[in-house]
């Protein structure tokens, strides 16, 4: 493998970095190959794979303001090691400690509810308004989803917090799916080929409410949720 | 000793950045700090309006940039306080006359003489706003409580964890009446969705108006009470702890202090 490789995935351009190559090589290496592409990756929201390496805050600060320059989006940042994920965590990033590469990726049979569905999306942030998050299996966030924020996954949601945006759980078809929140009040929610949309001048509430969404008879039903399916 | 920089954004127009930006300069500078107030919003220039100082402005911010000025002959004093200065746009050229690095120098460069450098920065979030945000060491977001600003602050808040950190809120144009009505989102609303720190709270003032037509800012005005609010926000801005009466009225605390007897 070549110390930094652009590969273009499903999630977006994904930058690897190769675990063992010196850190001043591979910053070398992402600057070369970032003139060479001469402004194409400018404002598109690309994924950065550290793999096992241990991140410390000065490289991670010069590597950020190279993509900084370039005016990069950071999507995702996947990071094997805790001390490279809590880094990263306090910058306010979204990490995850892995990521599916091409050809170890799987399928994830529509239907296929309860088991088998390979590692979720955990998120400790909240999703602000123009932010999104699109993923192929279940997605777990503590925060909130403010209106004008996104989810689209191909399992669950589940919300620890306020969930005001819209989020399409069992995207694109599978009705098995459901959507939990601590506080369920979006204006529109969508599983898998069904819309449900929220009824008009009640979003006002005072006191946060449990709720779960799934599909019933061919709609999307909400039901107040008590540790119990 | 290097100054700091301030940049007072929305994402919405029209929710009071300039009156902001003019009212906290005054408000630093009443207190003895050097302040240089920045107009970033080129094309569409307001600032000297507000502040009264339309008929000095000789050379603008791009005429600095473009070197065909320097920077302290363009820089307008303040006819009220001779340690405040406003660098003003220029109402000609369009935002994509000066790039972010231009933007950075030229903050790096206002910082080295005065305490405070706040920009002023365009609705918005394309170029204007990178323009604005790249010198700047923090951020202030003000919205209104009304929906649409609410969404707008967010998106914009979003933007800035990015770059600059996590910025603070002013919620200006808060009519108490309304908010007692249930007419109005309250400041707890509008905190539960946005989560940052909240810097301050200005009530709706008709006074507002009056003092920018007349080029008078209102926190010169001692009786207006918008003025007050901008006065203890840039007292905290200096680090004083001052309390948010709004929220500290006894009404407040004892609604939460039974809230969290509940909880347990």
């Amino acid at each position: 493998m070549e110390i930094f490789t652009i590969k273009g995935l499903k999630s977006g351009p994904t930058f690897l970095f190769d675990d063992h190559a010196e850190f001043p090589d591979i910053l070398h290496a992402v600057e070369e190959e970032l003139a060479r592409a001469k402004g194409f990756f400018r404002d598109s929201p690309v994924v950065l794979h550290f793999g096992d390496r241990t991140l410390k805050k000065e490289e991670w600060r010069e590597l950020k303001e190279i993509l900084h320059r370039e005016r990069l989006l950071l999507r995702l940042v996947v990071a094997a090691t805790t001390t490279s994920r809590d880094l990263l965590y306090k910058e306010g990033l979204t990490v995850r400690d892995s990521m599916l590469l091409p050809g170890q990726e799987k399928k994830a049979a529509p239907g296929e509810a309860t088991n088998n569905r390979g590692a979720a999306l955990y998120l400790r942030r909240s999703l602000r308004s123009g932010q999104n998050e699109v993923f192929e299996s279940d997605v777990m966030l503590v925060g909130d989803i403010n209106q004008g924020a996104e989810v689209i996954a191909g399992g669950d949601v589940i919300v620890f917090g306020t969930l005001r945006g819209m989020v399409h759980a069992g995207y694109p078809d599978n009705r098995e799916a459901i959507v939990i929140a601590l506080n369920l009040m979006p204006l529109q929610l969508r599983i898998g080929p069904f819309i449900a949309r929220a009824d008009e001048g009640q979003n006002h509430r005072r006191v946060p409410r449990s709720e779960v969404a799934r599909v019933k008879e061919e709609r999307i039903v909400i039901e107040l949720y008590q540790g119990k399916l | 000793m290097s100054g700091h920089a301030i940049v007072i954004t929305s994402g919405k127009g029209g929710v009071g950045k300039t009156t902001t930006t003019a009212n906290i300069g005054l408000g630093l500078a009443k207190h003895g700090r050097k302040v240089a107030l920045v107009d970033a919003d080129i094309g569409l220039r307001n600032l000297d309006i507000i502040m009264g100082l339309e008929n000095r402005i000789v050379y603008h911010l791009v005429d600095v940039v473009r070197g065909r000025c320097q920077l302290r002959q363009a820089l307008v004093k303040d006819k009220r306080f001779p340690h405040l200065s406003m660098l003003p746009a220029s109402q000609i050229d369009q935002k994509e006359s000066i790039t972010p690095e231009q933007m950075r120098d030229l903050t790096t460069q206002l910082k080295e003489s005065f305490d405070f450098v706040l920009i002023d920065c365009p609705a918005g979030i394309e170029q204007g706003f990178r323009n604005a945000v790249a010198g700047a060491d923090e951020a202030i977001v003000v919205t209104t409580p009304d929906v649409s600003p609410v969404r707008d602050a967010d998106r914009v808040i979003g933007l800035l964890q990015q770059s600059l950190g996590e910025p603070q809120l002013i919620i200006n144009r808060m009519d108490m009446d309304m908010v007692k009505r249930g007419e109005m989102l309250n400041q707890q609303d509008v905190l539960d969705i946005l989560a940052v720190r909240l810097l301050g709270l200005v009530p709706d003032d008709e006074e507002v108006i009056i003092a920018g037509n007349r080029g008078t800012p209102v926190i010169l005005n001692d009786h207006s009470r918008s003025g007050k609010a901008y006065d203890r926000i840039a007292r905290r801005l200096l680090g004083e702890d001052v309390p948010i009466p709004e929220l500290d009225g006894t009404g407040g605390r004892m609604h939460r202090l039974g809230k969290m007897f509940f909880w347990r």
